[in-house]
């Protein structure tokens, strides 16, 4: 009975974070991708964002989509408007980006 | 020496600098501690909720994302966390993304609490805590970015050292000013003392700040004394000539008397030597009398001196109804030695006055620092050969009129002092002209006063 209560909380937690994106990749796996030289430091890639559209990161996502890593952002900019960016995880090149309603 | 204001520029400059300086630095302490605790105490308490919702089991560590600010998911946000336990587990908030932070191994109760640089030149405020849950030590690391915070407190002090700054300048311009206002109360001073230089003012004025006026006091003290100890000496030595007169005429009397047994030879002798101490008492009594009243080593003043010299010359030679010209177109002080110029003046006018029928002209005028001083009367005049014995001996020409030759010799004397020229011609109206030439000096040289 003990050990039900953490393992009903890892589901619960393993299903927020995994629910509906299977491609989506955790930030400890992000970490390792990075370690490993497989995709470019999020500071880099986000030099590279500012250049294209200057604001604050508000989220970023990375997936695994055709045997590469690429990177789905959000940049909140100074008029309060919400851009998503597409980069490619390695090479920080966009893929295109577009503006959210 | 370091001048007044300048050493008070020094001390205020000095004392606000320190002032300001400690002020900033307490300040910028302050600051930095009390809102660095409001963070910190905030951390603690983000740590403690998140200690809340920290499960482990499988040998793995989770928390609750639902108990979680969204902040801490939020990559790169500023707000970031990591969970250690004995058993080599490690928990990174999202927040983190591919970043992460250093952490140190707390034991339980233990705080600590560090700044650090965080990934996108974010600058981490840290603060960690060491937990016992169930069996597992934890090590909680809970950071927030301060970078924004950071640039206000900085643009603060900068703006404090800014007003600093300029409180300062404006501190010693205002000094300044006061300083200024101060010594523009020592102006009437200057004004006196350059008064007194010229001779046209005895004292200094007293209407002075307090702190220099018994220095102001001391000195007008001393010139009254100076003044007063040069009007008695000058008296004592007018009293003496006059007391010498008496005994003198009667020495002289019983000299020429022949009750006497003495030979021609001798009796000359004696009698010229009367005649000579007669002289010099007849030369201090006139001196004394011309000097008048009179500060000590004033400058000589024509327009305000000749109508009063020309007074007392028609009162000494008061039978005779003379008229006595003059002819000056000196405006302010000469710098010369006022009893030397009444002395000189004095003599050529009394001869003049002497042997003049009715008139008597003088004429003063500068030229290129050169004074000429020219005395004509209408009297019966010299004879030409008589004119340069005059000149050159200068002495004893007349018998008949007592005290010629003697002020003639004092006037030379005078003349020769001031590196100057004696001529006698003859006047155009009929008598004898006497001109004498003298270099003026600087006001300034400290040319000690004959008569002193």
């Amino acid at each position: 009975m003990k050990t039900t209560v953490p393992l009903l909380a890892f589901g619960l937690l393993s299903l927020t974070i995994c629910a509906g994106a299977d491609d989506h990749l955790d930030h400890d796996k992000v970490r390792q991708l990075r370690k490993y030289g497989q995709i470019l430091p999020m500071e880099q890639l986000l030099e590279q964002a500012a250049r294209l559209r200057p604001g604050q990161l508000i989220e970023a996502e990375l997936e695994h989509r055709h045997g590469g890593y690429r990177y789905e952002i959000k940049i909140l900019d100074a008029d309060g408007r919400v851009h998503e960016l597409e980069l490619d995880a390695a090479t920080a090149r966009p893929l295109h980006h577009e503006i959210e309603p | 020496m370091i001048s007044l204001e300048t050493r008070l520029h020094l001390g205020l400059a000095l004392a606000l600098t320190a002032v300001i300086g400690s002020a900033w630095w307490i300040g910028h302490i302050a600051l930095h501690h009390s809102s660095e605790s409001v963070i910190y105490s905030r951390l603690e308490h983000d740590a403690e909720g998140l200690l809340g919702s920290l499960r482990s089991g499988h040998g793995h560590l989770h928390v609750a994302a639902r108990h979680l600010t969204p902040v801490y998911n939020q990559p790169l946000s500023g707000h970031y966390f990591v969970v250690e336990d004995d058993q080599g587990n490690r928990l990174r908030s999202r927040s983190l993304w591919d970043e992460d932070l250093d952490t140190r191994a707390l034991a339980p109760g233990e705080t600590a609490a560090w700044r650090a640089a965080g990934p996108d030149r974010q600058s981490l405020l840290v603060w960690a805590g060491g937990y016992r849950l169930d069996a597992h030590l934890l090590t909680l690391t809970i950071a927030e970015d301060v970078s924004e915070f950071d640039t206000e407190i900085d643009f603060f002090e900068r703006l404090f050292a800014l007003l600093a700054v300029c409180g300062l300048a404006l501190s010693l311009v205002l000094q300044r000013l006061i300083v200024q206002r101060a010594f523009t109360s020592l102006r009437p001073l200057y004004r006196d003392i350059e008064r007194l230089e010229h001779g046209r003012a005895g004292t200094l004025t007293e209407q002075v700040p307090p702190e220099i006026l018994p220095l102001v006091r001391k000195f007008n003290r001393l010139l009254e004394r100076f003044g007063q100890r040069l009007e008695r000496s000058r008296t004592a030595a007018g009293n003496l000539a006059h007391a010498l007169k008496g005994p003198l005429t009667l020495l002289r009397q019983q000299l020429a008397a022949d009750t006497l047994a003495l030979d021609a030879e001798q009796r000359q002798g004696l009698l010229d030597q009367v005649e000579r101490l007669r002289q010099i008492a007849e030369r201090q009594l006139k001196r004394a009398r011309l000097a008048g009243a009179g500060g000590a080593a004033l400058y000589f003043e024509p327009e305000e001196e000749l109508p009063v010299l020309a007074r007392l010359l028609k009162r000494m030679h008061a039978p005779k109804q003379l008229h006595i010209a003059f002819d000056s177109a000196i405006r302010g002080p000469l710098a010369v030695d006022r009893e030397d110029m009444l002395e000189l003046l004095g003599n050529l006018l009394d001869n003049a006055c002497k042997w003049a029928e009715g008139e008597v002209r003088a004429t003063l005028s500068v030229n290129d620092g050169e004074l000429l001083i020219r005395v004509d009367d209408d009297g019966p005049g010299c004879a030409e050969a008589a004119l340069a014995t005059l000149t050159e001996r200068g002495l004893r020409l007349d018998e008949q009129v007592s005290g010629h030759g003697l002020g003639l010799a004092i006037v030379r004397e005078i003349v020769e002092g001031y590196g100057g020229q004696l001529t006698l011609t003859h006047a155009p109206l009929g008598g004898l002209r006497a001109e004498a030439r003298l270099t003026l000096e600087h006001p300034t040289s400290d040319r000690a006063p004959r008569s002193a």
